[in-house]
């Protein structure tokens, strides 16, 4: 299933610890760049200024050639992807011709003036594929968890013990993936809450996934019992809730009731 | 536990610390106007 962008590039705001960690330095030193006396430790004093624009344009080339590289490994989204990176690229060439006037005349207020807007530009650049980036990983995770759906879908058709067989292979490695990129994105959440959510589900779906065979397999040897198929639509419906929150989550949904609820047997 | 691969990290992960440096790389340019201050006022009329 394709699952379509909606990448808003003036909607920033940040869920992740990585990108809050990566970004918040940033977007501090994109507003302290505006101001001439910056309250940092000064660095680089020691170098001259044409050393430190090479060490700008390499590390500009550095993020530009690891952006495309993520791009090129994600087609559903490359477009965007690509668009973000050839911002860095472009506003990195400003910020490198405004650095190298200023290595030139250092005591150019006019010149230095420049390079601040230039790297101001740059690292709002930066900032947008960081959180582009993140979209990529909730895009990944949200792909899983359609396998995992369909494979769910697949289970509730199976008449044969073969079958059934078959179909809990496939859906045992698609919730395992599922379960994988989950828990990267438990590790990254910042909300708590939303945390906690995403591990209750977490457990829920490997509990279940365990007993969903046991279930499967009683119900498609005794059709005609009403117990084995109400037992077998418990425990698919536990794990279609958990499916369920963890595609929430990673939308920044809040489960519906404000908090997941999880009815366990016993 | 929360267990992790770090062998495949995220797409945010990746891109982390070539940010980290070109904010660092910068920094240190926008911080040498402070050397050329320094140099401007040592320098008499």
């Amino acid at each position: 299933a394709s699952l379509s962008m909606q990448w808003n590039p003036k909607h920033l705001e940040i869920k992740t610890r990585s990108v809050e960690k990566t970004l918040e330095p940033l977007v501090m030193q994109v507003t302290t760049l505006v101001s001439s006396k910056s309250p940092q430790k000064k660095k680089g004093k020691s170098k001259r200024a044409d050393v430190l624009v090479v060490a700008v344009e390499r590390a500009t080339a550095n993020f530009v050639d690891r952006g495309r590289q993520i791009a090129q490994e994600n087609p559903d989204i490359e477009q965007e992807m690509l668009q973000a990176v050839e911002e860095v690229q472009s506003t990195g060439k400003q910020m490198s011709g405004a650095a190298r006037e200023f290595a030139i005349d250092p005591c150019s207020s006019k010149k230095r003036g420049d390079m601040v807007r230039a790297a101001r530009n740059l690292l709002s650049a930066v900032t947008r594929l960081l959180i582009l980036a993140d979209m990529i990983d909730v895009h990944l995770l949200l792909k899983k968890l359609r396998r995992v759906e369909d494979d769910i879908e697949h289970l509730k058709s199976v008449s044969s013990q073969a079958e059934l067989i078959e179909a809990m292979k496939r859906f045992g490695v698609s919730a395992n993936d599922l379960m994988n990129q989950a828990a990267k994105r438990q590790y990254e959440l910042k909300d708590p809450a939303m945390r906690d959510n995403l591990a209750a589900a977490r457990a829920v779906l490997k509990k279940h996934s365990m007993m969903l065979l046991t279930a499967s397999k009683a119900y498609v040897r005794h059709p005609e019992l009403a117990a084995a198929k109400s037992n077998r639509d418990f425990v698919l419906r536990q794990v279609c809730e958990a499916v369920n929150t963890i595609s929430d989550v990673a939308q920044g949904n809040t489960p519906k009731g404000g908090q997941a609820s999880f009815e366990g047997p016993g | 536990s929360t267990q992790l691969d770090p062998a495949q990290p995220t797409a945010v992960q990746r891109l982390a610390e070539p940010s980290q440096m070109l904010k660092h790389a910068v920094v240190n340019l926008i911080n040498y106007q402070d050397d050329a201050d320094l140099a401007t006022r040592a320098i008499p009329e």
